[in-house]
């Protein structure tokens, strides 16, 4: 009896002891998959460049239909011009069309709540880009040079940055906004604002010519393509150590769609002619990349023909764009194991992406 | 441009008319001067020609009361003119569904070229000195030509006006308009006869305007409604000809043309941003000569030259920065037409042309464009056989090109290719005609096409081809009825090779994947009512049905697969009625297009609505001593619809123009 209260006694401590031990390491890691329902996805098309025929379709998981056109039939209005991205916050949404110089802030329908057309000082047309969200304000890149936040209570533009020249994507880690300057291709920097501050720090991050793409991982690191010059530069993806602003290419890559730990990415290269594309993934915890294609050979997708992807955050599905300047697009959406399961014309031309609606 | 400039150059022009209108009439009594024309331009047989081909003559367009070349085309059948709105916005002309770079445009006898863009502006060319317009659709009768002139499916000649010097040494005249939108329009001739071999005529115009035109606007389902803004233009056109008649067997025509505009480009009505800063500085200048000798009567020799400059730059405002874009291109071109006639009925030709071409873009990123240069060669050898009854020509056409872009990139073409027709009296006298063509040419990528980014190296030449067949009847009914004529014609016709956009990963790329198959039919009609002496009705309609579909891959590839093509009515038309009488002429005319798809896909949200556009215009002539006043009022678009034919283009609604002038 007594060996076995000793032994009791002696199991009690180390199981205390280790639980001390493992409250320590998990205290510093997020988690990388947050759990979330999804029951939609909105598909925006861009329309073609001063056709003002831009529009939003929505698929429904449910009904399993895509509605085209829902903005239209909503509003009784034309969505416009060049309509660039999308995002959808708390109990809002938000669009940005940028020859239409207007972002929408519309309700969970689409129906339209305010519309916001930003000029500069001299009247002309700031023509906004990309959008990213936190803490209760919406920031939007513009091709002006600067960064505008708006208030998600007011639906107004309360306050400008200025940035680099042809910002592009925006992205938000560790409470400071990273703007990728494209410079319309002779750009290489990403600025740096502090959600407080609101005002560009003072040094730029320095990466690879020509910065468009940016996106944050739920770790805070943050990720962004540098297109190149069409000519000699590759596109690539590289990654931005928030700690130290150091940067690291990882591989070559035009588009990206982070989920999870995961960035899938499609390369497609165009150095004085058009290479064949490669789908590779990149793990962000182990930093492997992995050059195995992400997408089976069923579904008859040529996939020279990907023009960029999302991926529903609920599943895991990867909605796999083609894109025609002169016709519809497609969306060929497959299982997060890689298996074709549907294809749908996206109702509009040169679709940019899916964005998930999710339930509370 | 400068006011300064535009000064001096208005007024060397009216100098020029002042010091010889001031000589009286009895230097000419004095000197004994033949009343030999200097010029002779033959009007082209539309009864006898072997393909459709159509003419309005300038005194037709004065009464119908067409006021812009772009308006008159778009009277011919089988003509779609795509027109951006606006006295300066861009109108370029396609052909039964070939598109623009099909359509070949001369001025005068000699091909204009764009080797940048490969397709002409008609919007840049004035009513003020034309004489003729002429539409082919196929090969030409007159086979005596530069080889250039063979070189597309289809031609529109402008020919300006030559002097008659009926009765005095000198001719010319003053004509001064006003219209809606801040419209003024000036334009002066001035002939002067050198001596019994030359003949000298200046004459240039000026107009200007602010084209803020109201407009409603049609898109997907909402209207919207505006202004248009920076959409003034200011274009001056000075041209000097020297026509010489050395001999019974030798003319020499000479022309030094320039062209200045400086233009707002409104650009399209954008939802919800109408904010326009883009402008436009066009520079063109050329100069033309034209040799033709008889050395017996067997054997004929037509050189030409012509030296060309083009200079266009764009600005812009916008908040991200002020942009300027230059484009300069050079062009020296020589043409060599022999005529050999073997007999009365039967005679062949040969024509070699030598084109020179240079570019300057320094503004644009990619290298490759930055300084391209194209040399080309185009050889035609034709025959053609004709007496009263039947026409018959055949021809061959050769081109090779050859362009040099980086010193590392070279691209070639070469193609030889046919054509035959043939036009046959069915009744005597030329009552019922029949004709049948086929035409095979194709046309060289232009310089933008093939060196873009995204051309898919190399690029070939598009190919098209036509077979056209038709009936022509003309006859005079009574004395009343004096002349009509009715022809209808039949075609089918094909592009493959077409150069066309495919999704191509980052940046979508241009290949010769494309083919559009097209079959139609055009009819035309015209009548004459001869009421009394002095009274006259004309009546001039046309009609054209046009089935021009996608055929580009299959069903399953091509989402618009058997779709009609952009910017192309199934269903056009147009109609015209003049009413001549001693007190006041009177004409209507009517231009109507059925709906057409602004992109491949002919869904609802493509689509471009079709349109009828009426206009009326009363006109006055008087005589005064030996000169002829005349007073003109048109009203256009009485309907005021501001109908689209470029989608997010509105046109101008209602609008009116006065102009008065003196012929002396």
């Amino acid at each position: 009896m007594k060996l076995k209260n000793f032994f009791l006694k002696g199991m009690l401590c180390t199981l205390l002891a280790s639980g001390f031990v493992s409250c320590e390491s998990d205290d510093d890691e997020k988690p990388w998959v947050e759990p979330v329902v999804t029951t939609g996805a909105y598909i925006l098309n861009n329309g073609s460049w001063h056709g003002n025929n831009a529009s939003l379709s929505y698929y429904d998981f449910e009904t399993d239909q895509l509605t085209e056109r829902v903005f239209a039939n909503v509003n009784s209005k034309d969505l416009g011009d060049t309509a660039e991205d999308m995002l959808i916050y708390g109990s809002k949404m938000y669009i940005t069309v940028t020859e239409s110089n207007v972002v929408f802030v519309t309700d969970l329908s689409g129906k339209i709540i305010n519309t916001i057309a930003p000029l500069d000082a001299d009247s002309k047309p700031d023509l906004p880009r990309y959008l990213a969200a936190a803490g209760g304000k919406v920031y939007v890149t513009l091709y002006s040079g600067h960064v505008a936040r708006i208030d998600t209570t007011s639906c107004n533009i309360e306050a400008k940055a200025k940035v680099g020249a042809f910002p592009e994507e925006i992205a938000v880690s560790n409470n400071k906004l990273f703007v990728a300057n494209s410079g319309y291709g002779s750009g290489n920097t990403v600025s740096v604002i502090d959600l407080n501050k609101f005002e560009e720090e003072a040094t730029a991050i320095e990466v690879r010519s020509n910065p468009m793409r940016i996106k944050a991982n739920s770790q805070g690191d943050v990720y962004v393509i540098s297109a190149g010059d069409f000519e000699t530069i590759p596109s690539v993806l590289q990654k931005i150590n928030v700690g130290t602003n150091k940067v690291d290419s990882i591989t070559t890559a035009s588009k990206m769609a982070i989920n999870g730990s995961t960035i899938y990415v499609i390369d497609s290269q165009y150095l004085g002619k058009q290479e064949k594309t490669k789908l590779r993934t990149y793990n962000m915890k182990n930093n492997k990349v992995d050059d195995k294609s992400f997408i089976g050979s069923d579904g008859d997708l040529n996939i020279d023909e990907i023009s960029c992807m999302s991926v529903n955050p609920a599943n895991g599905d990867m909605y796999i764009f083609k894109s025609s300047y002169v016709a519809n697009g497609d969306v060929y959406i497959y299982s997060s194991e890689g298996e074709f399961k549907k294809r749908f014309d996206t109702g509009g031309i040169n679709p940019m992406g899916a964005f998930f609606l999710t339930s509370k | 441009m400068g006011l300064f400039y535009r000064i001096i150059s208005l007024s060397i022009v009216l100098l020029a008319g002042t010091v010889f209108a001031q000589q009286n009439d009895s230097i000419s009594i004095k000197q004994d001067i033949d009343n030999v024309e200097i010029v002779t331009s033959a009007k082209p047989n539309s009864i006898k020609a072997v393909s459709p081909l159509q003419v309005l003559t300038i005194e037709t367009i004065e009464k119908i009361g067409i006021v812009s070349v772009s308006d008159a085309v778009r009277h011919f059948t089988g003509v779609m003119v795509r027109d951006y709105g606006g006295i300066g916005g861009l109108k370029t002309v396609s052909l039964r569904g070939f598109g623009a770079q099909h359509t070949a445009v001369s001025y005068d006898g000699i091909t204009l070229n764009d080797a940048q863009a490969g397709m002409i502006d008609i919007g840049r060319f004035s009513l003020d000195n034309v004489s003729m317009l002429t539409l082919t659709h196929g090969q030409s009768d007159n086979i005596f030509q530069p080889a250039r002139n063979f070189s597309s499916i289809g031609v529109l000649n402008i020919e300006t006006r030559k002097p008659l010097f009926s009765n005095r040494r000198y001719e010319g005249k003053v004509r001064l308009g006003t219209g809606s939108f801040g419209l003024f329009t000036s334009s002066l001739d001035f002939s002067y006869k050198l001596n019994n071999k030359f003949a000298l005529d200046v004459n240039g115009g000026w107009q200007r305007a602010d084209g803020k035109y109201p407009y409603e606007m049609s898109n997907i389902i909402q209207v919207v409604e505006g202004k248009r803004i920076n959409s003034d233009v200011d274009i001056l056109r000075t041209e000097v000809n020297l026509y010489g008649n050395l001999s019974d067997s030798e003319k020499l025509q000479v022309k030094t043309y320039f062209y200045n505009s400086d233009m707002g480009v409104p650009g399209a009505v954008i939802l919800r941003n109408p904010y326009s800063a883009s402008r436009l500085n066009n520079r063109n200048f050329f100069t033309q000569i034209q040799y033709c000798k008889s050395f017996t009567d067997k054997f004929s020799y037509k050189p030409s030259v012509k030296y060309n400059y083009d200079y266009a730059k764009y600005t812009d405002d916008q908040s991200y920065g002020k942009t300027k874009d230059e484009f300069i291109q050079n062009e020296l071109y020589v043409s060599n037409a022999f005529l050999y006639q073997l007999s009365k009925s039967f005679s062949i030709s040969l024509a070699e042309d030598l084109a020179y071409s240079e570019m300057q873009n320094d503004s644009i990123k990619n290298n490759i464009l930055k300084n391209p240069k194209r040399k080309t060669s185009l050889t035609s050898i034709a025959s053609k056989f004709e007496n009263e009854r039947l026409t018959v020509t055949g021809s061959l056409f050769a081109t090779y090109s050859q362009d040099k872009v980086v010193a590392s990139q070279k691209s070639t073409y070469k193609r030889i290719t046919p054509s035959l027709a043939m036009s046959y009296a069915i009744l005597k006298g030329n009552k019922l005609r029949f004709r049948i063509s086929y035409k095979d040419i194709f046309r060289i990528p232009s310089m933008t096409e093939a060196y873009c980014k995204q051309a898919g190296q190399p690029l070939k030449p598009e190919k098209a081809r036509q077979l056209n067949t038709g009936l022509v009847l003309s006859t005079r009914l009574s004395e009343t009825l004096d002349y009509l004529s009715v022809n209808v014609d039949a075609y089918w016709a094909n592009v493959r090779d077409k150069i066309i956009i495919i999704p191509n990963g980052v940046l979508s790329s241009t290949s010769n994947k494309g083919k559009v198959r097209m079959s139609g039919f055009d009819t035309n009609i015209n009548l004459n009512i001869n009421l009394s002496e002095d009274m006259r009705i004309l009546i001039n309609g046309g009609y054209s049905f046009l089935e021009a579909i996608d055929i580009t891959g299959s069903a399953s590839t091509n989402k618009s697969y058997k779709d009609q093509i952009p910017y192309t009515p199934k269903h056009s038309g147009s109609a015209s009625l003049s009413f001549d009488n001693p007190w006041v002429n009177f004409s209507y005319s009517l231009l109507a297009s059925g709906k057409c798809y602004a992109k491949n896909q002919n869904l609802k949200e493509n689509r471009v609505d079709g349109y009828t556009d009426h206009s009326i215009s009363l006109a006055k002539e008087l005589k005064l001593r030996s000169n002829k006043v005349s007073i003109q009022f048109s009203l256009l678009n009485i309907l005021n619809k501001n109908y689209q034919i470029i989608k997010s283009y509105p046109m101008p609604g209602r609008s009116f123009r006065v102009t008065a002038g003196i012929n002396f």
